[in-house]
C-alpha cells in the first residue's frame, strides 16, 4: 500500500540521504500516535522513514507485516471477487440496503503498473468513475475495487489506495474494507485490529468526501456507515459483513490532517543537522551516526511514550537515551503519575532510601510517600528466596 | 413574583405533554412489539425531574386499573434510589398506599417508613398492592423464586445505570415496560473483563436500555426536553453530554441567583475572588492551577479547594431561586458539595475540609453523588494534572455527573495543562462490532468540547 | 501501578535488576506440568506452524506440519500431540472418587493437570486451535469434510476449556510464564516489554555485572512465541513456498529436505522458549507458596477440571456452545466478578509486600492493639436493644486518613470480622495515630485479637462471597435476541 515518494520534494536538505517514506494510511496513523514528538514531526515533514533510519545499528527495529498476513489477505480478496462477487452482493443488500442484484464491478488493482504512475492513473480513473456515479450514470460501476484517492497534504500530493467503494442508487457512496482476520462466534477476532481497520476506513471516507466536494456535489452523499467484510469463523469463507457508523473516525481523519506538520518550520535546517548523516546512506560510522541522532533529537525534541515501541523506528534509541538519564517515562505514563517533581528514577530510589527531599519533592507529596514505601519495603522485603522445605 | 417570572412555560408544557403521552401509551397504547408487548424508553438529561415522571406514572397507572393489586412494579438499581422512589410516590399521593419490598437486611429510612401510606411487605404479598416498589435485584430474586405476581406494568427508573443482567430478572414481570433514565451518567461498570461479551446480544454488562433497543428496535424512544435541576446558564456546557438531544432549563435565565459580599482581596486571594465572582455571575468557573505533574491525591489541589470554600464562606453567600420565591437566603454548607474521581482524593480532601471546619460539606466520588443535587458544586476535574488520558478518566459519564449536580453554580478545578490531553488525537481504542459506545473516543470529543465551553469562565491560579 | 511499584521500578533502575514485589508465589505449581510452546503462522489464526511439547526441562517433542494451512498435513501431527495431551490431561480423572453429599453425589479427581506456556499469546493460540478442532465432525457426511479422529475433537474440547478457564481470576490450570514472573517482579519496563519472556527473565537474573536494561536489550529479539521474529518468518515463508512447490512437483526428496529446514528453524526457536519457560518456572518454584489461599483455590481448580471431565464423558461428549445463552452469560459474569474480587482480596491481604500500597493509600491500617473492650454495648442503628459491640484501639506510627464510618475487615478473618472506623486521632508530637474501631460482626472471632500476633491489620478487602441473585432459565421477552439463539455449526472449512 505504500508508494515511493515523488522525486521533486521539499525539505531535501532535512531528509538528505535518509530513506524516504511513501504515503499510506498506516504510515499516517503510526505517525499520529505521537503528535508531541518533535523528531517524529520533522521526519514526517521531510518524508523520512524512521523505521529504516537506523538500519545497520543496534537500534534497528523491524515492524514488518508477516508475509503470511499478506497472502491471507490476498486469498480473502480473491474470495470476495469469486463468481462475480457472489458472496458480497447479499452482504451489501443486507447491511447497506443495496437493491441491485446486478453488480458492475471495476477492479483498479488490476491493469495498472504497480508504481507511482499506476497510482496516478488509478486516481484519475477513480475520479472519473465517481463523477459518473454522481451524474447518475447507470452504466457506471457500483463496486469500485482498489480506488485511489488523492489528497493534497501541505506541499505533497498523496495518493491512498482504498479497498473498495460501493455505490447504491441515490446515489449514496459507501466505503468497504476487506480484512483477512475473522469474525468468530459473532465478534472480531481482535478488537484492536477492528479499531485499526475502522480508522482506516474512516480516513478513506474522509478523502472520498473531499473528492465528492471537489466534484461539486454535497459530500453528505458519502455515507458515514462503513462496512467491514471478513471471513467468518475458522475458514476463509463464508464471508460476513459488519457495519458501523464512522462519524468519529471521520472526525479523527480530519483532525489528523489538520495536525500535519508544516514543512515551512523546517525549511532552514541545514543538511548537516538533518536526517541524512544519521542514515546508513550518509556515509558516517555507526557511532557518529548515533551521535548525530542524539544531537538531532535534542534539537527537535522527543516525547517517548509506550506506543513508540510499536510505532516508531527510533524507539530503541529513544528508550536507551531515557534509560541513561533515568527518565521515568521510559516505563510508561502510569509511573510518571507517581513521581511528580521527582527528576529521575535514580532520585526516586534515593528518596525511597531516605534521602532528604527538595522543596519541590516535598510539596508534590511524592517524597513522603516514597520514603514511607521505602521504609515499609525494607522492613518486609524478603532476601533471595527463603528456603522451601523439600526444594533444593 | 409570579410563576411566569421563574419558569420557561413553553418547555414546561412540552415536558408535561410528553409525560402525559408516555403515561397514556404505557397504560393503554397498542402493543408496539412482537408478541403483544409494549416498551418505551424515556431518556432524560440530568435533573429532568425523572422522579416526577415516575411518580406520575405510578399514580396514573393505579388510577387506570382502579387500584387493582399488582398494577405496577416500580424498580431502580440501588437501595437508595428505591428508597427515594417510595418517598416521592408516597408524598405525591398521600392517600394511597405504596408497598415496598425491602432487600435482605435493608430497611427504609425512618422518615419514609413512618409515613402512614408506606408499607414494607414480603414479596409474596405484592399481589394485593397496586403500586409496589423495590430494587431490581430484589424483584429479580423474588421473581426467580416465583414469589412475585405478574404485574400489568413495569417501570424502571435509572435504567441507564441498570445493566442487562439486572433487567433480566424482572423482564418477565410485566408485558408492558417503561424504562426511564439519564444516558449521560456513568454506565454500570464491571470488574470483570468488559470485553468478554461486548457487542454480543447476550452481553450482561450492556445497559437495560441497550438490550431492550437491540432486541426490540420498534421500542418507543422519547427524549425529555427539560432539566429542572440545572439553571439556564448551565445548558451551554451540559448539552455536550447529550448529543442530538435538545433540552432547556425549567427556570428562566437569571432566576437562580447567587450573591456574595464584594471580595477585596489582593494577590492570590483576588484570583479566588474572581473565580467566586464568575460562578456567582455565570454559574461556572474554571480554576486552572499551574501546569505541573501531580499525584492523584494532589495536596495542592486540596489546598486550592479548601481555599475556595473558605473564601466562599467568608463572602456570606446567599442564593435566590424559584424555591425561595426569588428572595435571597443564606447558602448553608449542606448545600455545597465537592465531587472527585478517586477515593484517595476524597480521603485527603475530607481530612482537609474537616481540618478547616467544613465537616458539613459533602465530599464524594462521582459514582456516589450520582442522582444527588446541591446548590454549589466544586468538581475536581478528572483529567487534572494527568500525564495522559485513559479510559477511566476520559469517561464522559464521570464528567457529566460532576458537572450536573448543581442548581446554581459549578466550579471546576483542574490544571492549565489538562486541555492539552485532548488536543491531539485520541489514542487507539478497542472496537467491539455491534457495540457503538466507545468511552475513549466519546470521552475525548466530549472533554475537548467541554474545555472549549468552559474557556470563558477560566481563572488561572 | 502504585507507589510501591513505582519505587521498586526506581530501585530496579538503580540496582540493575528486577525487584521482588511479592513475598510469596501466589500460584500452585504441580510437580510435573505439561509444557506447550505453540508457534503461530502469521495471520493464520486457527492453525500452528509448529508446537513443542513435553514434561521434562531437557527435552521436548516438536511437530511441524510444513504447510500448516493444509489439514491433510496438519491433522495427523495435531493428532499425535492430541494423544500425548489427552492421556496426561485425563490421567487425574482416572483416579477420581465419588463423593456424596446427602442425596447428591459427584465425581472428583484427586488432583488436576497443569499446563505451562511461555506467555498469554500461547493461551490464545491454543484456544483458537481448540475452537477449530472441537467442532470437527467425526463422521463422514455427503458433501462434508472428511471425518476427524475423535481424539482430535477431544483435544480441541480440552483446549477450549483451558482457554476459557484461563480468564478466571486466580486459576492455576494453565499458567503463562510471563504472567507468573511479572506478578512477582518489578522491572524498568513497560507492560508490553514485560510480555517478552526473554527480556523479563534477563531483568530478573541478568548476567553478573550487566545491568538488567542492557541484558534485556540484548535478548529482546529472542521470541518465545507465538510469532517468530519477522526476519525468521520471512525465511519460513520462502521455505513454505518451496515446500509447496516440491509437493506440486511430487518431488519427495526436495519436500523432505525443505521440511527438515523448516523443522530446524522451529527447533532452534523452541529450544530458547523451552529453556526460558522452565527457567522461569523453576526460579519461581523456589519461593514459598502463599500458605492461606492458594491451596483452597487449587481445590476449586480441581473441581473445575472434574466438572469439565464429567461433561466430556457425559452425553454431550464435552460439546459446548461456542457462545453462551443469556442466563449463562449472566451467571458467568456474576461468578467471574466475585471470583476476581475474592482473588484480589486474597492476594492483597496474604502478602506483607502487597499490603504496603494499601497502607500508603489508606485502604488499610496496621497497628498494635492497645485496648480491646470486649464488653462495650450499644444500640445499633435500626435496632431497639443494646448489643455487644467490642471496641478495638490500635496504635500506629503511620498516618491514617481512613474516614470515620468506613468498613474494614480483619485480615485474619477477612470473610467474617467486619469493623467500622469510629475515631482516628493523630498525636502530632509523638507522630502516632490511635485508630478506634468497632466490631460489627462475628464478635467471637474478633475476640481472638487479644491473643493474635501483633501488629493487627484491617483492610477494605473482604473474601466473603457475595450473595447471588437467582437467574431463571426462561429468557424474558425483553432479552430474546431477534434472530433466536446462536447455534454452533460444524465450522470446519477446508482452506485449500
Ligand atoms: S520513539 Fe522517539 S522519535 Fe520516535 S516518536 Fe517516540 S519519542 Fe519520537
Amino acid at each position: 500500500m505504500t508508494t515511493p515518494a515523488p522525486l521533486q520534494e521539499p525539505l531535501a536538505d532535512l531528509a538528505g540521504a535518509a530513506p524516504r517514506a511513501g504515503w499510506s494510511v498506516r504510515g499516517l496513523s503510526k505517525w499520529s500516535t505521537n503528535l508531541q514528538c518533535g523528531t517524529a514531526a520533522a521526519a514526517f515533514a521531510a518524508r523520512v522513514d524512521l523505521d529504516r533510519l537506523l538500519v545497520g545499528t543496534d537500534y534497528q527495529v523491524e515492524f514488518e507485516q508477516s508475509p503470511f498476513m499478506r497472502s491471507r489477505g490476498q486469498m480473502v480478496e480473491a474470495k470476495v471477487r469469486e463468481n462475480g462477487y457472489a458472496e458480497l452482493i447479499p452482504i451489501l443488500r443486507e447491511t447497506l440496503g443495496f437493491s441491485t442484484t446486478e453488480v458492475s464491478a471495476r477492479n483498479l488493482k488490476q491493469g495498472y503498473p504497480p508504481n507511482d504512475r499506476g497510482l496516478l492513473l488509478r486516481a484519475t480513473e477513480t475520479r472519473h468513475i465517481i463523477s459518473e456515479i454522481l451524474r447518475g450514470d447507470l452504466t457506471a460501476p457500483n463496486i469500485l475495487e482498489g480506488a485511489v484517492l488523492e489528497a493534497h497534504l501541505g506541499p505533497y500530493t498523496a495518493r491512498f489506495e482504498a479497498d473498495a467503494i460501493g455505490a447504491r442508487l441515490g446515489p449514496v457512496l459507501h466505503g468497504l474494507e476487506v480484512k483477512s482476520w475473522p469474525v468468530v462466534d459473532g465478534r472480531a477476532d481482535d478488537p484492536g485490529k477492528a479499531a485499526e481497520a475502522l480508522r482506516q476506513l474512516g480516513f478513506y471516507l474522509f478523502l472520498l468526501r473531499l473528492l465528492v466536494d471537489d466534484l461539486g456535489t454535497d459530500p453528505d452523499i458519502v455515507s458515514s456507515t462503513g462496512l467491514l467484510v471478513t471471513p467468518r469463523n475458522v475458514g476463509l469463507t463464508p464471508l460476513v459483513g459488519s457495519v458501523r457508523d464512522l462519524d468519529r473516525e471521520i472526525a479523527i481523519a480530519q483532525a489528523t490532517v489538520d495536525r500535519l506538520p508544516d514543512v515551512r518550520d523546517y525549511a532552514h535546517v541545514p543538511a548537516s543537522e538533518g536526517f541524512g548523516p544519521v542514515s546508513a546512506g550518509g556515509g558516517l560510522g555507526v557511532q557518529e551516526r548515533l551521535d548525530r541522532l542524539d544531537a538531532l533529537t535534542d534539537t527537535f525534541g522527543t516525547h517517548y511514550q509506550t506506543s513508540c515501541l510499536t510505532s516508531c523506528g527510533n524507539a530503541k534509541f529513544c528508550r536507551a537515551k531515557l534509560h541513561a538519564s533515568g527518565d521515568p517515562s521510559l516505563c510508561g505514563q502510569a509511573i510518571v503519575r507517581f513521581l511528580p517533581r521527582v527528576p529521575s528514577l535514580r532520585r526516586a530510589a534515593d528518596l525511597g532510601a531516605g534521602a532528604p527531599p527538595t522543596d519541590e519533592e516535598t510539596t508534590s507529596g511524592a517524597a513522603e510517600l516514597l520514603a514511607r514505601a521505602g521504609a515499609l519495603y525494607t522492613e518486609r522485603a524478603p532476601e533471595s528466596p527463603p528456603a522451601v522445605p523439600g526444594v533444593a | 413574583m409570579t410563576i411566569a417570572d421563574f419558569y420557561d412555560q413553553r418547555v414546561a408544557q412540552e415536558a408535561e405533554h410528553l409525560t402525559q403521552l408516555v403515561i397514556s401509551d404505557l397504560v393503554s397504547g397498542a402493543p408496539n412489539l412482537a408478541g403483544g408487548h409494549f416498551a418505551a424508553v424515556v431518556s432524560s438529561p440530568a435533573g429532568a425531574g425523572k422522579s416526577y415522571l415516575v411518580t406520575s406514572i405510578a399514580g396514573n397507572a393505579r388510577d387506570f386499573t382502579g387500584g387493582e393489586g399488582a398494577t405496577i412494579a416500580v424498580a431502580a438499581p440501588t437501595n437508595d434510589q428505591a428508597f427515594g422512589l417510595v418517598a416521592s410516590i408516597a408524598e405525591r399521593f398521600p392517600n394511597r398506599p405504596v408497598a415496598f419490598v425491602p432487600a435482605q437486611n435493608r430497611s427504609l429510612p425512618v422518615a419514609t417508613s413512618a409515613r402512614p401510606n408506606v408499607i414494607s411487605i414480603p414479596s409474596q404479598a405484592a399481589a394485593t398492592y397496586p403500586v409496589v416498589v423495590g430494587t431490581l435485584d430484589k424483584f429479580g430474586d423474588a421473581a426467580g423464586r416465583g414469589n412475585l405476581p405478574h404485574f400489568r406494568y413495569l417501570c424502571i427508573d435509572e435504567a441507564y445505570q441498570a445493566d442487562a443482567a439486572k433487567y433480566y430478572g424482572v423482564g418477565a414481570l410485566a408485558d408492558r415496560h417503561l424504562l426511564v433514565g439519564d444516558p449521560g451518567q456513568l454506565e454500570p461498570f464491571t470488574t470483570d473483563d468488559p470485553g468478554r461479551w461486548r457487542g454480543l446480544p447476550e452481553d450482561p454488562t450492556q445497559t437495560a436500555v441497550q438490550v431492550l433497543l437491540r432486541n426490540h428496535p420498534t421500542t418507543q424512544n422519547h427524549r425529555m426536553p427539560i432539566t429542572r435541576r440545572l439553571n439556564a446558564e448551565a445548558i451551554g456546557v451540559v448539552e455536550s453530554f447529550y448529543p442530538g438531544h435538545a433540552f432547556s432549563s425549567w427556570t428562566l435565565p437569571g432566576v437562580r441567583r447567587t450573591r456574595l459580599v464584594p471580595g477585596v482581596a489582593s494577590g492570590e486571594g483576588a484570583r479566588v475572588d474572581a473565580a467566586l465572582d464568575l460562578v456567582a455571575a455565570h454559574g461556572w468557573a474554571w480554576v486552572r492551577l499551574p501546569d505541573t505533574p501531580v499525584l492523584t491525591a494532589d495536596p495542592a489541589t486540596v489546598e486550592a479547594i479548601v481555599g475556595l470554600l473558605r473564601r466562599l464562606g467568608d463572602r456570606a453567600p446567599e442564593v435566590a431561586s424559584e424555591r425561595t420565591d426569588g428572595m435571597f437566603e443564606p447558602l448553608g454548607p449542606s448545600r455545597v458539595a465537592v465531587v472527585v474521581s478517586h477515593n484517595n482524593q476524597k480521603d485527603i480532601l475530607r481530612a482537609g475540609l474537616d481540618g478547616a471546619g467544613f465537616d458539613e460539606i459533602r465530599v464524594d466520588t462521582a459514582n456516589k453523588l450520582q442522582g444527588l443535587e446541591f446548590d454549589i458544586v466544586i468538581a475536581w476535574h478528572p483529567l487534572a494534572g494527568l500525564p495522559e488520558g485513559d479510559t477511566f478518566h476520559l469517561d464522559p459519564g464521570r464528567l457529566c455527573v460532576m458537572l450536573t449536580r448543581h442548581r446554581h453554580g459549578c466550579i471546576v478545578v483542574g490544571r492549565a495543562s489538562d486541555p492539552f490531553l485532548v488536543d491531539d488525537l485520541p489514542p487507539a481504542s478497542d472496537v467491539w462490532l455491534g457495540h457503538d459506545p466507545d468511552p475513549i473516543l466519546d470521552g475525548w470529543f466530549t472533554h475537548s468540547m467541554v474545555f472549549d465551553k468552559l474557556a470563558p469562565f477560566a481563572v488561572d491560579f | 501501578m502504585n507507589m510501591l511499584e513505582a519505587l521498586l521500578v526506581a530501585q530496579a533502575h538503580r540496582d540493575g535488576r528486577a525487584q521482588r514485589s511479592s513475598a510469596f508465589r501466589h500460584r500452585h505449581f504441580v510437580e510435573a506440568p505439561m509444557v506447550i510452546v505453540p508457534w503461530h503462522l502469521g495471520a493464520e489464526p486457527f492453525t500452528f506452524a509448529a508446537i513443542a511439547y513435553g514434561s521434562h526441562p531437557e527435552t521436548f517433542t516438536l511437530v511441524v506440519p510444513g504447510e500448516p494451512r493444509d489439514r491433510q498435513l496438519l491433522f495427523p501431527l495435531a493428532l499425535k500431540l492430541a494423544r500425548w495431551f489427552n492421556e496426561r490431561f485425563e490421567a487425574p480423572w482416572e483416579l477420581r472418587n465419588t463423593l456424596t453429599r446427602g442425596t447428591w453425589s459427584f465425581e472428583l479427581a484427586p488432583t488436576a493437570p497443569q499446563v505451562w506456556v511461555p506467555n498469554e499469546g500461547a493461551v490464545t493460540v491454543l484456544g483458537k486451535l481448540g475452537r477449530r478442532l472441537a467442532y470437527l465432525p467425526t463422521e463422514e457426511r455427503p458433501g462434508g469434510p472428511p471425518a476427524a479422529d475423535p481424539d482430535l475433537v477431544r483435544f480441541g474440547r480440552h483446549l477450549m476449556f483451558l482457554a476459557r478457564n484461563a480468564s478466571r481470576a486466580g486459576q492455576q490450570l494453565v499458567l503463562a510464564a510471563t504472567t507468573v514472573a511479572a506478578a512477582n517482579w518489578a522491572t524498568e519496563q513497560t507492560v508490553g516489554e514485560r510480555a517478552n519472556l526473554a527480556a523479563l527473565d534477563a531483568w530478573i537474573e541478568p548476567p553478573t555485572g550487566v545491568h538488567g536494561f542492557d541484558a534485556a536489550c540484548a535478548v529482546e529479539e529472542l521470541s518465545a512465541g507465538p510469532l517468530p521474529p519477522p526476519s525468521i518468518e520471512r525465511d519460513v515463508a520462502d521455505l513454505v513456498e518451496a515446500f509447496n512447490e516440491a509437493r506440486r512437483r511430487g518431488d519427495r526428496q526436495a519436500e523432505e529436505s525443505v521440511h527438515a529446514e523448516v523443522r530446524a528453524i522451529y527447533t532452534a526457536l523452541s529450544e530458547t522458549a523451552w529453556q526460558l519457560t522452565w527457567r522461569v518456572m523453576e526460579r519461581e518454584r523456589k519461593w514459598p507458596e502463599e500458605p492461606r489461599f492458594v491451596a483452597p483455590r487449587w481445590a476449586s481448580d480441581i473441581e473445575e477440571y472434574s466438572s469439565h471431565m464429567a461433561w466430556m464423558n457425559g452425553p454431550a461428549g464435552g460439546r459446548r456452545r461456542t457462545r453462551q445463552t443469556v442466563p449463562q452469560a449472566i451467571r458467568l459474569r456474576a461468578s467471574a466478578e466475585s471470583e476476581r474480587a475474592a482473588v484480589e482480596a486474597q492476594e492483597a491481604i496474604s502478602d506483607p509486600l502487597h499490603l504496603i500500597p494499601l497502607l500508603l493509600d489508606h485502604r488499610a491500617v496496621e497497628g498494635t492493639l492497645v485496648e480491646y473492650d470486649a464488653t462495650h454495648r450499644e444500640v445499633k442503628r435500626g435496632k431497639r436493644n443494646a448489643s455487644r459491640v467490642p471496641v478495638v484501639t490500635l496504635l500506629t506510627n503511620q498516618p491514617c486518613l481512613i474516614p470515620v464510618g468506613k468498613e474494614l475487615w480483619w485480615t485474619e478473618y477477612p470473610d467474617r470480622v467486619r469493623v467500622v472506623v469510629e475515631r482516628v486521632e493523630r498525636d502530632e508530637s509523638s507522630l502516632e495515630t490511635r485508630v478506634v474501631l468497632k466490631v460489627m460482626e462475628h464478635l467471637d472471632d474478633a475476640d481472638h485479637m487479644r491473643l493474635a500476633p501483633q501488629p493487627l491489620c484491617f483492610t477494605q478487602f473482604s473474601t466473603r462471597v457475595p450473595w447471588r441473585t437467582r437467574v431463571s432459565d426462561t429468557i424474558p421477552w425483553s432479552h430474546q435476541p431477534p434472530g433466536g439463539e446462536y447455534d454452533p455449526a460444524d465450522v470446519e472449512e477446508v482452506v485449500q
